[in-house]
């Protein structure tokens, strides 16, 4: 993480029509990648408890939707500063802004249905049909710049991107440990939330069993 | 195993805290000592002037720049926090019920 700071704001180097709020890139992507990863993994873990109905595969799910929301949250932020730096505004209903903000919904009625829906099995069911749902959106986050016409560039990294568009190795390498680091920190978070969160269950059942 | 998970964690912030704040300081020294630092593929040729206006363009966005990576950087901590706190809690909770039930059974 440290290398990944200091790659960002010392090494790489500024891009000459951003300027440095170009630098907000390196954590904006990492934070969308994680953020549109985490609702993958959400869909996932809840195919796998709709399957085996082990209450694990739940426990993993809501730690996901969690970490997800928090991610995405930060991406509309940092997106939201970049979009003033450059744009000179706070907002605009860009392709790719508006199939954020549809997945940053996502994630909040998931955790909604959660908390303030039933709280046994049929709660976890509801929501794991939820999750799988909103991975929908995730492909069409990815290819809106694509798709409709957008302030956003088309694709520049990833196995569908324009393989003839140049971005400086530096900054590409910069991108490439930003992205590392990110995804080792989420790692060890999402690894605490799920240890808390198998914690808490285990507390209500057996606060179940005595009383 | 515990201990280390738990000096792991304090560490991670620890470094996360103090890089953050280093990489702030360097990051300004560095653009006050060196001025423009720019890479452009197509045109490697700029002038004084526009590199003065450039210059002049990055550090206005230096504030934007700081916000973005001190709000994520905020948000992060304060979850990793709550986190660390809701988790001792039900640590210990489990401790004392099951110290508790110990004793029940004994009687």
């Amino acid at each position: 993480m440290l290398c990944s700071l200091y790659m960002a704001l010392l090494r790489a180097p500024t891009e000459i029509t951003l300027g440095d709020s170009q630098r907000i890139f390196y954590l904006h992507i990492p934070l969308a990648w994680l953020g549109m990863l985490s609702i993958i993994i959400l869909a996932i873990f809840s195919i796998t408890y709709l399957i085996t109905r082990d209450i694990k595969w739940d426990n993993l799910a809501y730690s996901t939707a969690e970490l997800g929301f928090v991610l995405i949250t930060l991406v509309l932020v940092t997106g939201i500063i970049w979009s003033k730096a450059e744009w000179t505004v706070w907002w605009t209903w860009d392709p790719k802004l508006t199939t954020t903000v549809i997945l940053w919904f996502i994630y909040l009625s998931y955790i909604m249905s959660r908390k303030y829906g039933p709280s046994d099995l049929r709660g976890a069911s509801y929501g794991a049909v939820l999750g799988i749902i909103g991975a929908i959106d995730v492909p069409m986050i990815y290819l809106a710049a694509n798709w409709w016409s957008s302030a956003h560039p088309e694709l520049n990294i990833g196995p569908l991107s324009d393989q003839s568009s140049s971005v400086n190795s530096e900054m590409m390498m910069t991108l490439w440990i930003s992205l590392i680091a990110y995804t080792m920190l989420y790692i060890i978070i999402l690894n605490e939330k799920y240890v808390l969160r198998k914690g808490t269950n285990l507390l209500d059942e057996t606060y179940n069993k005595i009383f | 195993m515990r201990l280390i998970t738990k000096y792991f964690r304090s560490l991670i912030i620890v470094l996360g805290v103090l890089s953050f704040i280093y990489g702030g300081i360097l990051s300004i020294n560095h653009i006050e000592a060196n001025g423009i630092d720019v890479i452009d593929e197509t045109s490697l040729v700029i002038d004084a002037q526009e590199a003065d206006d450039k210059f002049v363009k990055k550090s206005d966005e230096l504030p934007y720049l700081f916000s973005a990576f001190f709000i994520t950087w905020v948000v992060l901590f304060v979850y990793i926090f709550i986190i660390a706190r809701n988790r001792k809690e039900i640590e210990t909770e489990l401790y004392t019920l099951k110290n508790s039930l110990e004793d029940r059974d004994n009687e």
